[in-house]
Formats: C-alpha cells, sequence, structure tokens
C-alpha cells in the first residue's frame, strides 16, 4: 500500500534524524568529544544512492575512504558493490578500511 | 528464439569487463583491450601499453592472464561457468592482433559462497607497496594459495627457510640497484608513475609509491618507483613480510604466461578476502641473467614467473582504472557503455 506523502515525508525526516545521530555516535568514538577534538570534522547527512553519493563527494576531495562491507548478498555480487563503483569512478584517490564484517 | 545466455552476455559485458579490468598489471599498464562479439567476450594484449624492460611481451601477457581470471570470476557473479577458449599458441611477436582467449558463457551454475567471498574481495585487492603489519597470516590460509595456484596449473613455492630467504634478498638486492639505473627501466617509471593530483586512470599513483625505495636486510628490494623525486606518499618502514613465495609455470611461453596470470589473481583475490595482501617483485625476473640466478636459489618445477611477499593490512590503498570506453572497440560498444 504506498503511504501517503505527508506519513512518506515523517519517516523520511524521522530517518534522516537517526542517520545523524548514528554519525554523531560514530565521530565520537573515534576522535572523541567535540571539545578535545584535534581534527575538524563536518558531518554530512545525505539522502542518495551511496556509491553516486560518495563519487560526487570526491570531486573535491583529496582522499575518498570507505569502509568495506565484508560479504554483500547476491545483488551486490551481481552488480558490483559499493565499493566496486568508488574504486572505478571516483575523483580522487581510494583508501579501503577492512570493516567489522570481514574479520 | 532469444537465448537467456547471449542475452546475459551482451546486458552484462560491461559489467564483465569492468571488474576483469581491476586485475593486477605490471606498473598498472592495463595492457588489455576487448572485443564484444554476439556471444564472446575477446581479450587482446594491447602492446601500446608494453614495457620496455619487457621486450618478450611476457609481464603484458601475466597481466592480462590476471584480467581473463577476473573475467571469469565476473561470469561466476551471474550464476553461469566461464567457457574459456584459449587462442594463442603463436610466437610472442604475433600476441597483438590475435585475441589471447574468447570467453562464453557455459551452463548456469548458481555462484558459491567462496566464490562471493572473492567477488567481495575485488574492490581492496590490491599490490602493496607500503608497509605491512606485523603478525603471520591467518592460520590455514597460505595451503589455500598453493591449492588455488595449482588449479591454475602452476606452482607455488613458499621459501620457508631463512637462509634461503637471506640468499634470494641478497642476491635481489645486489641486482636492483644496478636495474634501477637501466635506462630502459627509468623510462618505464617516468612513463607509468603518476604524481599527486593526476587525474591519470592507470599507472602508479603517488599514495601508492613508496617514499624512498626499501632496502631492509632480509627483505626483497621493491622497484624504485621514486627516483628521487619525492612524489611517494608511502612509508617504507614497518616489520618483514610474514612470507616469500615464488610461482611457477610449466613452461615458458604465451599460454603459461597466461597461466601465471590466472594464479595470480586468484590467490591475489583469496588473499584479499582475509586481508592479505602482496608486493610484487618483478624486476628481479626482468633481466635473463638475473633471472637464471634467482632460479638457481629456488628449488621450483619449470619456470620462474613471479616473485612475491605477502602480509597483513587493515588498508587498501588502490589505483585507478581506465573507464569501460577505454578498453572496447568504440564500434561494438555494448548497450549503456
Amino acid at each position: 500500500m504506498p503511504k501517503r506523502p505527508a506519513a512518506a515525508r515523517r519517516e523520511l525526516a524521522n530517518f534522516s534524524d537517526a542517520a545523524k545521530q548514528t554519525l554523531a555516535e560514530a565521530i565520537s568514538d573515534v576522535a572523541g568529544p567535540g571539545e578535545d577534538r584535534q581534527v575538524r570534522v563536518r558531518p554530512l547527512v545525505v539522502h542518495g544512492l551511496p556509491a553516486q553519493v560518495l563519487i560526487a563527494a570526491s570531486a573535491d576531495a583529496d582522499l575518498l575512504v570507505i569502509g568495506s562491507r565484508g560479504h554483500g548478498g547476491f545483488a551486490e555480487a551481481l552488480l558490483g558493490s559499493v565499493g566496486q563503483h568508488c574504486v572505478q569512478h571516483a575523483h580522487c584517490p581510494v583508501l579501503i578500511t577492512r570493516g567489522g564484517e570481514d574479520v | 528464439m532469444s537465448d537467456p545466455a547471449r542475452d546475459t552476455l551482451s546486458a552484462k559485458a560491461g559489467y564483465l569487463i569492468e571488474m576483469a579490468a581491476r586485475a593486477p598489471s605490471v606498473h598498472n599498464t592495463q595492457p588489455w583491450r576487448f572485443e564484444i562479439d554476439r556471444d564472446a567476450i575477446e581479450l587482446y594484449a594491447d602492446p601500446s601499453r608494453q614495457l620496455l624492460v619487457d621486450p618478450g611481451g611476457r609481464e603484458m601477457v601475466i597481466s592480462c592472464g590476471a584480467a581473463l581470471y577476473g573475467l571469469r570470476l565476473a561470469v561466476r557473479s551471474l550464476g553461469y561457468l566461464p567457457d574459456v577458449e584459449l587462442l594463442s599458441d603463436s610466437a610472442t611477436q604475433e600476441l597483438a592482433p590475435r585475441a589471447l582467449a574468447r570467453l562464453r558463457l557455459g551452463p548456469a551454475a548458481p555462484v558459491t559462497a567462496e566464490e562471493r567471498k572473492l567477488l567481495a574481495a575485488v574492490p581492496h585487492r590490491h599490490t602493496h607497496r607500503g608497509p605491512f603489519e606485523s603478525g603471520p597470516l591467518p592460520k590455514g590460509l597460505l595451503p589455500r594459495l598453493e591449492d588455488d595456484v595449482r588449479a591454475e596449473h602452476a606452482t607455488l613455492i613458499v621459501i620457508d627457510s631463512p637462509r634461503a630467504r637471506r640468499e634470494l634478498a641478497e642476491l635481489v638486492t645486489a641486482t636492483a640497484c644496478q636495474q634501477d639505473r637501466d635506462p630502459r627501466s627509468r623510462s618505464d617509471i617516468w612513463q607509468w608513475t603518476r604524481s599527486t593530483g593526476s587525474l591519470a586512470r592507470d599507472g602508479v599513483p603517488a599514495h601508492a609509491i613508496p617514499a624512498v625505495p626499501e632496502r631492509a636486510a632480509g627483505q626483497l628490494p621493491q622497484r624504485d618507483f621514486d627516483l628521487g623525486r619525492n612524489v611517494g606518499w608511502l612509508a617504507t618502514d614497518g616489520p618483514a613480510a610474514p612470507v616469500t613465495a615464488a610461482l611457477f609455470t610449466s613452461g615458458d611461453g604465451p599460454q603459461e604466461w597466461l597461466q601465471a596470470g590466472q594464479a595470480l589473481h586468484r590467490l591475489l583475490l583469496h588473499a584479499a578476502s582475509r586481508w592479505v595482501f602482496a608486493r610484487l617483485n618483478t624486476q628481479p625476473l626482468e633481466d635473463a641473467a638475473t633471472r637464471a640466478l634467482v632460479k638457481e636459489c629456488l628449488i621450483g618445477p619449470g619456470s620462474l614467473q613471479l616473485l612475491l611477499q605477502l602480509g597483513v593490512s587493515r588498508t587498501a590503498h588502490v589505483t585507478g582504472r581506465r573507464p569501460l570506453a577505454d578498453l572496447i572497440d568504440p564500434d561494438r560498444a555494448p548497450d549503456g557503455a
């Protein structure tokens, strides 16, 4: 059943808030709480296909760092993973780091 | 009547070729091109990308063999078995105009869990020119890599004895300085290395070049990609690679070079699925006299094709690849490519 536009918008806003919260926690875990940070971090939550968004962001970047997501499902194997798209099309050097799932 | 395998091949040709083109190649020259036929993809060597230090085309065809393995694996991801016809039994000078291999889709067969791991490793598989982390390879991996190479009709010999490793390192170090000064080698490096900010999609980029050539005792030295230009990003200190190995084939012609390349790519993807990467020491085998000396120092069957060192890393500095349009004949491009 298609959702009504207002409900869909509300759900997207909730999703966006949840993503911002997750991102803020991840940054704190890695770089420490805001006031102690040695590096400047600019968090950004963007709607879109992951590979497209990352490739667009790489246009004015010195380095694109992405995590490996481990073993993709069948669809990912078939269409090429986000990592595959990024290494193929990014406009700057790409560094892939080992994700938790492949350990 | 529509043939599902043929329709799949023409619909997915762009994807298959892009996956094949993630293969490793000497100096990241990517010395390959593809032609798409109605029901087949043909792989050709591209001699305009052949190194001066590789006049016989051995390294070029090994690189093409690696691309052939990438193509086979990509076909598996579509749920088909690859049907490969090797075409070259000719002398090397005739390699260019003739296809090295023709690939069709064979019978349908579901992709295995093992193959899925290899496919997932394609984006981060890279030639590791920086330092490794300390520590051994994951337990049980090495015999599996030997199995991979054997399945591709080649042999992987792990150089276990510290004495043999030391002798090999001394020999390679002694000849490396001389080879680094070879004008052909320097010319290749100038042509195939890229400084920071370069938009080139081939060659070895600054972020994959060691800042100074590594000359640590007991380690196989890497080729000097920097040539005193200070373009390299990578640190060169770090623990020794835990494994040194050599790859042999039964003979030393184009067929065996293709086998060596397929064996290498399979081994590298399997290793990369466990975040183990290789440093490839191709330089000592480019000079016939040095290659003979290195062969004497190792005990292995047939012809020595590759020396590699394996180690663990949590990060992968991947290198760029030429766009699809550069790899195929424009008149025969697939739809939407």
